[in-house]
């Protein structure tokens, strides 16, 4: 009986494990578009800021 | 008025497909050689034939009417007969319904055709060939208008459109091939009239719209 | 309905949506955090399955979202192909996302759970084969997403395509109804009585409330920061960052 808990326990972990580990990854990805933003911004305000020199 | 023109884009539709045999007889073949080679390669096991027929027939159709169907608006969109349909008052999905038709009949004959082939190759009895052919009559409509779909958004995007629908189309090929010698024929037979009838309703608008964007694209 | 178009406007709706996503990032994560852990250490173990029906507190409020999200989808949908509004392209492109990364979690946390309970990684039952024809389908329409570009035709088209999916999800809510093979009925219903014991449905419910709120946030991010992206040259952008 202990080994059969301790076996879906395994699973149980797994599971979370990945789940976990994908939604990290997703938040992951929404900071990296945070990134991706602001280096998009900060270029073309500093094209902005050359051309109207 | 508009009577009149779908009268007549019905005929030209069958003469497209007169005119270029070659266009419908190539996938037809196809649907032939391809049902053709399982029971050539496959062991010889009688049982074997009979469990993977009606899965072999429905892919093989699957595939014949998407080649068929990647040339449906090919000449249309060439000779700019299609802007001229884009840009008339009659909705665009009476078109594509008359090229559906037509090419749905022309299929439906070579399949009728095929039935008696396939019975030999696979040795299937009478049930057995009836409820593939009924299957097959109830559910290719359905089928057509997904591939239909496909072919709407250009000749070079179809086959990256059909990996992307085929998700759809696996309904349909499931219960096509669970129909073939099924004691619940009736019952198989009625959904896929049911998907038949919506999917080509949904899908002839659907393509419709497909064609106009592509028209504001080029 | 001036709601309706206010959040059409681009730059409201990055407003309102900065100012939700901050209190819905901590809400979600706390929120998520105790139904999670009320489920693993708290809640009985099933008399049948053991401690691997804690899993039912991942894989349920996942299954039940991916179906929501995609609902949530074709309506931002029907928003593009009738009103033409650039906000919900962006809002069904974020959602799209999102819903395979929830749908992928259904499917991998169903068949770690199917494993120790029924002794088998996956079976061709209709309600697993459907959740996994709404994979491909999300799949499908990130590639799509992906080939066609950003600009309007685009989301036109992959609006489209969204409601000829749509289709799968009345075919996933009836499949247990109407099949009867291997995956259980429902046990949450909106009008009767649900048939689960409430030390097990709490923490099922604020799983699921977290998750969702974990969701929108994820959603709300996402179209925020693509619409920043397409709207980088106009005035009010350049108002917000004047770091």
């Amino acid at each position: 009986m202990q080994k059969l808990t301790t076996c879906h326990f395994f699973y149980v972990a797994l599971s979370y494990g990945c789940a976990g580990m994908s939604m990290l990854a997703m938040a992951g990805y929404v900071y990296w578009q945070s990134l991706k933003t602001k280096q998009q911004l900060k270029q073309w305000f500093a094209n902005e800021s050359n051309t109207k020199k | 008025m508009a009577h009149g023109l779908v009268y007549r884009q019905l005929l030209r539709e069958k003469q497209i497909i007169f005119r270029q045999k070659h266009a419908i007889l190539q996938p037809f073949l196809f649907f032939l050689m391809f049902i053709a080679f399982f029971p050539l390669i496959l062991p010889f096991n009688l049982q074997l034939l009979h469990a993977v027929c009606g899965g072999v027939v429905w892919m093989s159709l699957t595939i014949a009417l998407f080649l068929a169907a990647e040339r449906f608006y090919l000449e249309d969109s060439q000779c700019g007969y299609l802007e001229q349909w884009l840009i008339y008052k009659v909705p665009v999905y009476s078109y594509v319904l008359c090229k559906w038709l037509v090419h749905g009949v022309v299929q439906v004959v070579g399949v009728l055709f095929c039935m008696p082939i396939i019975a030999v190759m696979y040795q299937l009895n009478f049930l057995e060939t009836y409820s593939l052919l009924a299957s097959i009559l109830c559910g290719m409509p359905a089928l057509l208008a997904m591939c239909g779909l496909v072919s709407a958004f250009g000749p070079n995007r179809s086959i990256l459109m059909l990996l992307i629908l085929f998700p759809l189309i696996i309904p349909i090929l499931m219960l096509g091939s669970g129909a073939f010698a099924s004691s619940a024929l009736s019952a198989y037979l009625a959904l896929l009239l049911a998907l038949s009838i919506g999917m080509v309703f949904i899908l002839s608008i659907a393509s419709a719209a497909i064609l106009k964007i592509s028209l504001e694209n080029t | 309905m001036k709601l309706f178009y206010a959040l059409g406007n681009p730059q409201t709706f990055y407003k309102l949506a900065d100012q939700l996503t901050q209190k819905l990032g901590f809400m979600a994560l706390v929120i998520l955090l105790t139904g999670w852990g009320w489920g693993l250490l708290f809640a009985p173990p099933d008399y049948q399955q053991g401690d691997a029906v804690r899993i039912m507190y991942l894989h349920v409020p996942a299954a039940m979202l991916s179906l929501s999200i995609y609902a949530f989808m074709a309506l931002a949908a029907f928003v593009v192909l009738v009103w033409r509004i650039k906000v919900a392209g962006s809002l069904m492109r974020a959602s799209a996302q999102v819903g395979a990364l929830l749908t992928f979690i259904a499917l991998i946390t169903g068949s770690l759970w199917g494993k120790p309970t029924w002794g088998t990684w996956w079976v061709w039952d209709a309600r697993l084969t459907s959740e996994l024809i709404l994979l491909m389908i999300y799949v499908g329409l990130l590639a799509l997403a992906q080939q066609l570009g950003n600009n309007a035709s685009a989301d036109k088209i992959i609006a489209i395509i969204c409601w000829v999916g749509v289709i799968d999800l009345p075919i996933i809510h009836f499949s247990v109804k109407w099949w009867n093979t291997l995956h259980q009925g429902s046990t949450l219903t909106v009008f009767a009585k649900p048939k689960i014991h409430s030390s097990m449905l709490y923490p099922l419910l604020i799983s699921l409330l977290g998750l969702a709120l974990f969701c929108a946030w994820l959603i709300l991010s996402l179209s925020k920061y693509a619409i920043l992206q397409k709207e980088y040259q106009k005035d009010w952008v350049a108002k917000l960052c004047k770091n």
